[in-house]
């Protein structure tokens, strides 16, 4: 797989006003995306997640370490201006990101503005982007507020897609949204990508969802990513103690399926200002040790582009809690939750 | 057309030390056209002591109507048009409005999911928890910031003595549900509601909130009703779990039974949409599916929804029946499993 996007060693400090400190968003920060890719993009609130999404689209500037797109650096100038219409971004507030007195299809339409695209060609495209959505026709002449939450997160969507791009930044799509508007808005991306090819920053916290989006994973805190690699083998194979504490809590809807480890990370995210010389998981780890205290944990490599940051992980890997509740959790939906066979012939 | 003079009799979960107990509430909302909509129907439930009852629905399900009703305070402009809520032996809505004024906050205790909205700005939220202690327990400036402290560190709050002196705005998104929290123990209420009040917070900060609600709640031996979105919390939180559709509770049972054996369409569906697999999805959802019509009268709600629809789910509105004990479900048809 070819690599769409670069990121490599990126940095990014906020001054605060009136003050000599910095907040240190994201600390040498570096991955990939190949074309058709989903990388899924996990951490908690303040880690860093968003800020790495701005860097990609030149919303945020000022950043220390390369973003490559197509092999072609991109700069916060003109040139990467143009190259924009390529990368696109999908906002968490459906509602909140559409412009209240603009109509659907306005919405979805106007990034071509931008782009200097006439007219005609602006309103096929328009309808070319409200089918591959699925936004009935009528919809397009109603304001963002006739819509419910789901359609209004479709209409971001095409508003994305129009302009034919190659990667697109979801931050956290679905987290607003009713559990059956979510996973029908997951099924859709998922359905994008195979038909187009588009690949996918996705940009969440909801753990379940990035297990069975994404290809691979990236896990921040504290604008460090702690593990990467097969979402398969982090999910299965968890080896940073954050990436275990992260997954023992997320809470799959079967009252038998629980992560099981002892593993429960004390207290929250610390604030990204003067950040700790060592490990920046050191004061909430149930596993360090001196050394994490006064030594950044270097990158080590799993093999297989999986990769952590932490000096015990050979250790945790010892630990028997690798299984995959996450696969089996779906097997047992299916046969909790299929289809009663005997009724198949939907009565009307 | 079906008339039913008879008030429903409903199969309830057995107990003997019933904390709440709602009978028949209804709730409406007025509209500009004339037809009010029906935002809570007929509904009945209890909930005992020392017991979490998920509530878990859509949203617009009347999830928060709910929640607001029962303590005599439904959202504006919304109007209960019938029912009781028995809560120590009397009615909440017979009392004088003094009276209910004592018992909110000191009896009945409700945490909303935007815990920032909840503080006062301008006071120390060591003040703000030992103000209510003060009012409602009748204790002493000094008892009630004791009382206060000694909240803040049971919702294990990192430096609770400094945190007392602290405002809202000092605190991060997970202190100040801690605060709210403790704010809403600090009375030793017998009820409290949690209006998706982990909604907001992070994975791991949650799992914490959630250990420590129910924790505090089997200490006082509280009943808790506990609303929710995410049906995950419902299944590893929950002692027992409801599920609502429309203003009506479509399914109620124990934990095991809903989420291990569930029987509505709609509870299936909904756990359908977190299983992350579309085949399965398809299966329960009609093509055609779109949002409840409200005051389906003579039906079922969910008939237009429903895969498996029969004629009797479009004639006559089902009944919560007991289907096995400590399950019920409204439904004509309830899914058998082999």
């Amino acid at each position: 797989m070819t690599n769409l996007l670069e990121v490599l060693n990126l940095h990014k400090k906020f001054p605060i006003t009136g003050s000599s400190s910095f907040v240190q968003a994201i600390n040498d920060i570096s991955f990939s995306i190949g074309t058709g890719e989903t990388l899924g993009l996990v951490g908690e609130s303040g880690s860093g997640k968003t800020t790495v999404g701005g860097c990609i689209l030149g919303l945020i500037d000022d950043y220390e370490g390369s973003v490559r797109f197509s092999g072609q650096q991109l700069l916060s100038d003109r040139e990467s201006r143009i190259l924009r219409g390529k990368i696109q971004m999908v906002f968490q507030e459906p509602g909140e990101s559409l412009d209240p007195r603009f109509r659907i299809g306005l919405s979805i339409e106007e990034p071509l503005l931008a782009l200097g695209v006439e007219v005609n060609e602006r309103r096929s495209r328009m309808l070319d982007a409200a089918e591959l959505v699925g936004l009935p026709k009528e919809l397009l002449e109603l304001y963002p507020a006739e819509l419910s939450a789901g359609q209004q997160q479709r209409v971001g969507i095409a508003r994305a897609m129009i302009t034919r791009p190659k990667l697109i930044v979801l931050d956290e799509p679905t987290s607003a949204l009713d559990p059956n508007a979510r996973a029908d808005i997951i099924e859709l991306l998922m359905q994008i990508q195979k038909d187009i090819g588009t690949s996918y920053l996705f940009i969440s916290h909801d753990l379940s969802t990035v297990r069975f989006i994404s290809d691979r994973v990236a896990i921040m805190y504290l604008g460090m990513i702690v593990e990467q690699g097969d979402t398969a083998s982090v999910f299965a194979q968890p080896r940073h103690p954050y990436s275990i504490g992260l997954l023992s809590a997320v809470l799959l809807p079967h009252p038998n399926f629980k992560f099981d480890t002892s593993v429960s990370l004390a207290g929250e995210i610390p604030s990204p200002i003067n950040l700790p010389k060592g490990c920046f998981l050191e004061s909430r780890c149930p596993f360090a040790i001196e050394r994490c205290r006064t030594e950044m944990p270097p990158p080590s490599d799993l093999g297989g582009g999986h990769i952590v940051h932490c000096f015990r992980h050979q250790e945790l890997a010892k630990r028997d809690d690798t299984s995959d509740i996450f696969s089996d959790f779906q097997l047992e939906s299916e046969r909790l939750l299929s289809f009663p066979k005997s009724k198949l012939d939907h009565s009307t | 057309m079906q008339q039913r003079s008879v008030k429903e009799k409903e199969p309830r979960l057995r107990s003997s030390t019933v904390a709440l107990r709602l009978n028949n509430l209804g709730v409406e909302f007025p509209t500009a056209l004339g037809n009010p909509v029906v935002a809570i129907r007929d509904l009945s439930l209890e909930i005992d002591h020392g017991t979490i009852l998920g509530l878990v629905g859509e949203s617009g399900a009347g999830k928060t109507t709910l929640a607001r009703s029962l303590l005599n305070l439904p959202p504006v402009p919304g109007r209960i048009t019938s029912g009781e809520c028995i809560f120590d032996g009397t009615d909440l809505r017979k009392l004088s409005e003094g009276e209910q004024r004592k018992r909110r906050g000191r009896d009945l205790s409700i945490i909303v999911p935007n815990p920032r909205s909840e503080l006062n700005p301008m006071i120390t939220v060591g003040d703000q928890i030992a103000t209510r202690a003060e009012i409602h327990l009748k204790i002493d400036r000094a008892e009630a910031q004791a009382r206060a402290l000694e909240m803040l560190k049971k919702v294990q709050i990192p430096d609770p003595v400094r945190r007392m002196k602290a405002y809202p705005h000092e605190l991060s998104g997970g202190m100040a549900q801690r605060v709210v929290i403790a704010m809403a123990l600090v009375c030793s209420p017998q009820f409290v509601i949690s209006d998706d009040a982990s909604s907001g917070l992070d994975v791991t900060v949650q799992a914490q909130i959630l250990r420590l609600m129910r924790e505090l709640a089997m200490e006082q031996q509280s009943a808790m009703l506990f609303i929710t979105r995410d049906i995950g919390i419902a299944a590893h939180f929950c002692d027992q779990v409801a599920v609502m559709y429309a203003g009506e509770i479509v399914e109620i049972g124990t934990r095991e039974n809903i989420f291990l054996r569930p029987r509505h369409p709609y509870t299936i569906m909904l756990m359908a949409a977190f299983s992350h697999n579309a085949g399965l999805r398809a299966q329960w959802r009609r093509p055609d599916d779109q949002a409840a019509p409200r005051n389906s009268q003579g039906a079922c709600s969910y008939a237009s929804r429903c895969p498996l629809a029969q004629e009797a789910c479009r004639s006559d509105h089902p009944h919560l029946r007991e289907l096995a004990l400590g399950h019920q479900a409204r439904c004509h048809f309830p899914v058998e499993r082999l």
